[in-house]
């Protein structure tokens, strides 16, 4: 570089007007451990890689996401011991703010005081600017703040941003997935795969961090939660870990067993569950005695597919769905006195041709059929 | 005479419905001599907030101006007025950064949440113990006096013109009684649209 004469000391503007020793600190951050922060409408999310550069190495021992106050939390890209300092200094200025005032600091005030902070690093004698960048995010005036703070003292407010290693790529991915209407579930799911962008090897609970801020404060996920991580294309059952189907829903899963048995009543042999297991096995023709049952059952399918369609809703939603769909089925269901047979192939309800049915019944089922297995 | 009453003055605060009111007397004194009978010593430190500084008249002033200062610097970082209870905070730590060597001053604030238009009071002894009771403050040479009229005069949901003649009453007849306070008094009342300022007419002695 054509400014390595001016480089060593920090207080000695080089020709271009640039402090190189600011310059080669944003370095050290670039070269840091990615770190993602997105805003979503209801609260903000910090993510960050932990990789551990050996496997003796105690993984939950060291914490990058950090809690500032009850409602703000940080986490960095760069050097851990330049992080650490100012992680002690912004929870002293929090501390000090709220004995002055009797009131959490807020986001934006703290905000300033850290980005003060490390600007007086950088015009000082005998000290170096800190090797980090912040993301601090927090929750204040009903809605959530995520910003930036670089070594030269500049901070930034962000929608979503990323930063360390491979921070163009990751901002390219935030601008392609960022819209205004995310919520914390799906914000979270966008940071993890915004992270996996330039991740290397299997990522798991142990090896990345995720905090998230809203209105009941910040707080950093534990392992436990690692459920977030399973980038399934379908959300998992929360009883039994395994992806949520309709067909496990309907007949598998143990947590609706006493709904079923009370729906499915009509149907011959006792155990329902293993009736209903029984249909999903063989390829049965179902039968039609009532109309209602039909429409019900219509109604029902198109519902799923709805749900198995837009399974991209939050994780919450889709159960919330699946089970009111399942509770309003079954209540029609339990109404309708001769319930013969289900047919359910997998992932979806098919409704089959009636045997024996008069003309017209069949065509409207064929073309029924006909309709979801092109949606399919 | 303890250093409080070297100057007089009294300051009382009433909360009423929807409204605050401070009132203050006017005599500037050194010891028995009256000096000015125009001291105000209730001050606007906001647009429904108020604060009163009875004690010894130089400590008033040196008072109000380092809270001004810490107010105004407050508001320009910030970018928001500050509100009854944040007052309440700085007041506490400017008091009490004196603990032993303090400013001889009792204050009481009185004002409106500027969102939620609900009335605030509260009262602090010299190094910043601050009180906040739901009805009345009283501070000043004649405080007993003023307990004593607040406490027979006062009543819940006063609406603003029945809270001046309360506060009024209140503050002269203690007053009254009282050497090192009196020549004339000024009233506040503060309404979330409007503050009114009234001087009373009362025995000059």
């Amino acid at each position: 570089m054509s400014s390595e004469p001016y480089s060593f000391s920090l207080t000695t503007f080089s020709p271009s007007g640039k402090l190189v020793q600011i310059e080669y600190a944003l370095a050290a951050v670039a070269a840091g451990a990615p770190a993602v922060a997105i805003k979503a409408k209801d609260g903000a999310v910090l993510a960050t890689e932990k990789k551990h550069k050996s496997i003796l190495v105690e993984e939950h021992s060291i914490v990058k996401v950090e809690n500032i106050t009850n409602h703000i939390g940080m986490v960095y890209s760069g050097m851990g011991p330049d992080y650490r300092l100012l992680v002690r200094q912004a929870r002293k200025i929090a501390q000090q703010y709220e004995r002055n005032y009797l009131e959490s600091i807020p986001t934006t005030q703290l905000v300033q005081r850290i980005a003060a902070v490390m600007q007086e690093y950088t015009q000082s004698g005998g000290v170096r600017p800190f090797g980090v960048s912040l993301l601090i995010c927090g929750w204040d005036n009903d809605r959530p703040y995520v910003f930036q703070c670089d070594p030269s003292g500049a901070y930034f407010s962000w929608k979503a941003t990323a930063m360390g290693k491979n921070y163009i790529n990751g901002k390219t991915f935030l601008e392609k997935r960022y819209n205004e209407d995310l919520e914390v579930d799906d914000a979270v799911h966008t940071a993890i795969l915004t992270l996996k962008e330039s991740f290397e090897g299997q990522m798991s609970s142990d090896n990345i961090e995720i905090g998230v801020c809203n209105q009941s404060g910040f707080r950093r996920l534990s392992p436990a939660e690692s459920y977030l991580l399973e980038l399934l294309p379908k959300p998992l059952c929360q009883q039994c870990r395994v992806p949520l189907t309709v067909e496990h829903f309907l007949a598998v899963c143990p947590s609706h067993a006493g709904v079923r048995r009370a729906c499915f009543s009509g149907l011959r042999g006792d155990d329902a569950d293993a009736v209903l297991r029984g249909i999903l096995a063989e390829p049965e023709q179902a039968s039609f005695h009532v109309d209602a049952l039909r429409t019900s059952l219509e109604s029902y399918f198109s519902m799923s597919l709805k749900i198995i369609m837009n399974f991209k809703t939050s994780f919450r939603q889709y159960m919330q769905q699946l089970e009111d769909a399942f509770e309003k089925v079954l209540g029609q269901v339990r109404q309708v006195p001769n319930v013969a047979r289900l047919r359910l192939r997998g992932d979806a309800l098919c409704l089959c041709a009636p045997h024996p049915a008069p003309r017209s019944q069949a065509s409207r089922t064929k073309e029924l059929l006909q309709r979801l297995s092109r949606t399919l | 005479m303890s250093i409080l009453g070297y100057n007089g003055g009294c300051v009382v605060a009433m909360k009423g419905k929807n409204c605050v009111a401070i009132a203050s007397d006017l005599r500037f004194g050194v010891q028995l001599q009256t000096i000015a009978t125009d001291f105000e010593r209730v001050f606007e430190v906001g647009p429904h907030l108020f604060i009163g500084l009875p004690g010894l008249v130089t400590d008033t002033q040196t008072v109000i101006q380092k809270l001004k200062f810490r107010m105004k610097m407050y508001e320009m970082r910030e970018g928001r007025r500050v509100r009854p209870k944040t007052l309440n905070a700085m007041v506490q730590n400017l008091l009490y950064e004196r603990r032993f060597g303090p400013y001889f001053v009792e204050p009481v604030i009185a004002g409106l949440d500027e969102t939620t238009n609900e009335p605030y009071i509260c009262n602090f002894d010299l190094i910043g113990s601050a009180c906040e009771p739901a009805d009345f403050c009283v501070s000043g040479t004649c405080e007993e006096n003023l307990l004593g009229m607040c406490e027979t005069l006062w009543r819940e949901n006063l609406d603003p013109e029945d809270l001046f003649e309360v506060i009024s009453q209140s503050l002269v007849n203690a007053f009254d009684r009282d050497a090192s306070s009196g020549w004339g008094a000024v009233v506040h009342i503060i309404e979330p649209h409007q503050v009114t300022t009234r001087r009373l007419k009362c025995r000059q002695d």
